[in-house]
């Protein structure tokens, strides 16, 4: 294992309840006195974080708003203290931690430069040297002898992460540094990260776009409810974390209207199949799957049997139903019908997806009924989107 | 203490002052005059106190040579409070090391004021010829003794100023209490001869003693008092650290 730069153990953060003045002083004596605070009361913002940090690995964190994770950074920085549990530290580190990224807000970009470098360490001399490299990839312009306050937060992050990169730390810790700034900029950060980490760099990235978070870390952990909910490969914490959202966002939502006319043609179940026939409700991207419903009829007409896949943002895949084909479906009594449509290759993007059967009229005019079951798509990939088209670089 | 960091504030709080006003760097010496004159009147006119036994100089004279390490004393201790509310911002973003902040405050206060005190006793050489500066060492130390004992309250306050907020309000009452019971306005003979052992208790008097007894008498008047001073520094100095120290990684939840 290559050397540790940061160990967290029982990690937990809790803000004191301040408001009146006797608090403040009984917390202060407390502090004299050497004893730990009362972590009982006040609001917990984190609690039982336990991680190790090695060189050359690359962890994203990712969670909701106010879940605890700028605060996981800045205890990792060291800019507050943990109310409970330890942290070790060894290496040297950089953080940007929230947008303003520790500028003093009244001084030009170009003192700002010179109060940072010596924040970390640097004597004017040594940044005197990186200052050409400084200034060429923040690339603000002559806004550089302007008043930090006058930037917007896109020109602030530019120079944040300029001065933060000329220092090559052994550890970076950015808190949705990417996020603000525009294209070209993004694209120069991540090449620069690209190349920060191939060198043996190692991350912390808060970010709230997943994208970037499994572009550049292979490790995530999701903070959830001031604790960490998950942690490990990014294709499972993220997917569990959309899945999160999804379900978050189906209870917010009136439920789905039930079929017109229940009492007459109906879905009596459905099943995902995969390519040795067994049940399953988790699938790799790109294996066999079926979709196998079964069917009633009152009357003995044949039903016309329709599917639809929608993803976990509740937009429709793709659906369709058997009206014109041919052969399609198997009567297995008098009132039961058996349909089974097959992919050969599954072209779903990694994610969790929800499948619909329906059974409409056989003028296959109405749905009459219709059930739904999840379907868990996994595998690894840098595709957006939900399916993957068919194409060729040429 | 991070050196980095304490040279650029330093550098930062010795022209930051001044910065954007029109008598720019005068400043420095326009509030002190003014005062200086003001006291010198009242009190030279108007009660037409004199400069004590052993003083021949005129009363502003004496008045001066003790007015300017007084001013840096007491700006040190109330311009290092709002130290660390200055830099709050930084301090809630980045880890740093808050000592250098308050240090380099205490620092530059006591930098200026020096460099004026210097100027002013420059002046009064020229224009009254009653200042001596062969024993000029002492005033160094005096200075010296002051800027640490600064240095230590200054930890000591403004740490606790975070928690205990009436500080801040109570800080401005004790300077000027501090300032009436010192003998820098007034002479030694003035107080009624009952009550003068008592201000063998006041630090401040073996420091004016010292420095006027140098600059006007051209004599080496070191009490007893002036060396204990060295003790009481040392022990504020540690006891200010301490307390900082301690506070200091809970600044940010408090502040």
């Amino acid at each position: 294992m290559s050397a540790l730069l940061l160990r967290a153990e029982n990690l937990g953060k809790s803000y004191p309840a301040i408001g009146h003045a006797g608090g403040r002083l009984r917390a202060m004596l407390q502090i004299l006195a050497g004893r730990a605070l009362a972590s009982g009361s006040g609001v917990q913002v984190l609690r039982d974080v336990n991680l190790s940090v090695h060189a050359g690995q690359s962890i994203g964190i990712i969670g909701e708003n106010g879940a605890g994770k700028s605060t996981l950074l800045k205890l990792f920085s060291g800019v507050i203290m943990p109310s409970s549990g330890s942290i070790e530290r060894h290496g040297s580190m950089a953080a940007l931690i929230e947008l303003s990224a520790g500028f003093d807000q009244e001084l030009s970009g170009m003192d700002n430069i010179f109060l940072k470098t010596a924040l970390m360490g640097m004597s004017r001399r040594q940044t005197r040297q990186h200052l050409d490299a400084i200034i060429e990839f923040a690339d603000i312009g002559d806004a550089l002898w302007q008043p930090v306050k006058t930037y917007s937060s896109g020109m602030v992050v530019r120079l944040g992460f300029a001065i933060v990169a000329i220092q090559n730390p052994q550890l970076l810790m950015t808190d949705e540094v990417l996020a603000v700034g525009d294209e070209s900029f993004q694209r120069k950060c991540i090449a620069w990260l690209d190349n920060y980490l191939a060198h043996g760099g190692t991350l912390l990235m808060v970010s709230h776009s997943t994208y970037q978070i499994k572009r550049l870390c292979p490790q995530t952990i999701w903070i959830h409810d001031h604790k960490v909910a998950m942690q490990g490969d990014s294709d499972r914490v993220i997917n569990a974390y959309l899945d999160w959202h999804a379900e978050k966002q189906r209870q917010n939502e009136q439920p789905a209207q039930r079929a017109m006319n229940p009492e007459h043609y109906q879905v009596l179940s459905m099943q995902l199949l995969d390519a040795r026939q067994q049940v399953v409700q988790e699938i790799r991207s790109g294996q066999a799957l079926s979709i196998e419903m079964r069917l009633s009829t009152p009357d003995g007409r044949q039903p016309v049997a329709g599917f639809g896949i929608i993803d976990r943002g509740g937009l429709p895949v793709y659906g369709v139903a058997s009206s014109n084909v041919a052969n399609a479906g198997e009567q297995l009594s008098e009132q039961e019908w058996r349909y089974r449509v097959e992919f050969a290759d599954l072209p779903l993007l990694p994610g969790s997806y929800t499948v619909r059967s329906h059974v409409l009229d056989p003028e296959g005019l109405r749905v009459c009924d219709s059930l739904e079951t999840r379907l868990a798509v996994t595998g690894s990939t840098l595709e957006l989107g939900s399916v993957r088209l068919q194409h060729k670089w040429q | 203490m991070d050196l980095a960091l304490f040279q650029r504030q330093y550098r930062k709080d010795l022209t930051d002052q001044s910065k954007n006003t029109l008598a720019g760097s005068l400043w420095l010496l326009i509030e002190p005059a003014i005062m200086l004159l003001v006291y010198s009147f009242v009190f030279s006119v108007i009660f037409t106190a004199r400069a004590g036994s052993g003083h021949d100089s005129p009363f502003i004279v004496y008045l001066a040579v003790m007015m300017w390490p007084w001013f840096a004393f007491s700006q040190a201790l109330s311009r290092s409070l709002s130290v660390l509310d200055e830099n709050m911002g930084l301090m809630r973003k980045m880890a740093l090391d808050k000592h250098a902040l308050v240090a380099a405050r205490v620092c530059s206060v006591f930098t200026l004021q020096s460099l004026a005190y210097l100027l002013v006793l420059l002046v009064l050489l020229v224009l009254t010829g009653g200042v001596d500066f062969t024993r000029i060492w002492i005033v160094l130390l005096s200075v010296l003794q002051l800027l640490l004992a600064a240095l230590g309250l200054a930890y000591l306050f403004s740490a606790l100023a975070v928690f205990v907020r009436d500080i801040k309000l109570a800080m401005p009452m004790l300077i000027m209490l501090m300032f009436f019971c010192s003998p820098i306005i007034w002479t030694v003979e003035m107080i009624p001869q009952q009550y003068r052992h008592l201000l063998d208790y006041n630090p401040l008097t073996h420091v004016a003693t010292a420095v006027r007894g140098a600059l006007l008498q051209g004599e080496t008047l070191l009490s007893g008092g002036w060396w204990w001073n060295w003790l009481l520094a040392a022990v504020l100095l540690l006891l200010g650290w301490w307390v900082f120290s301690r506070l200091a990684p809970w600044f940010e939840e408090y502040a």
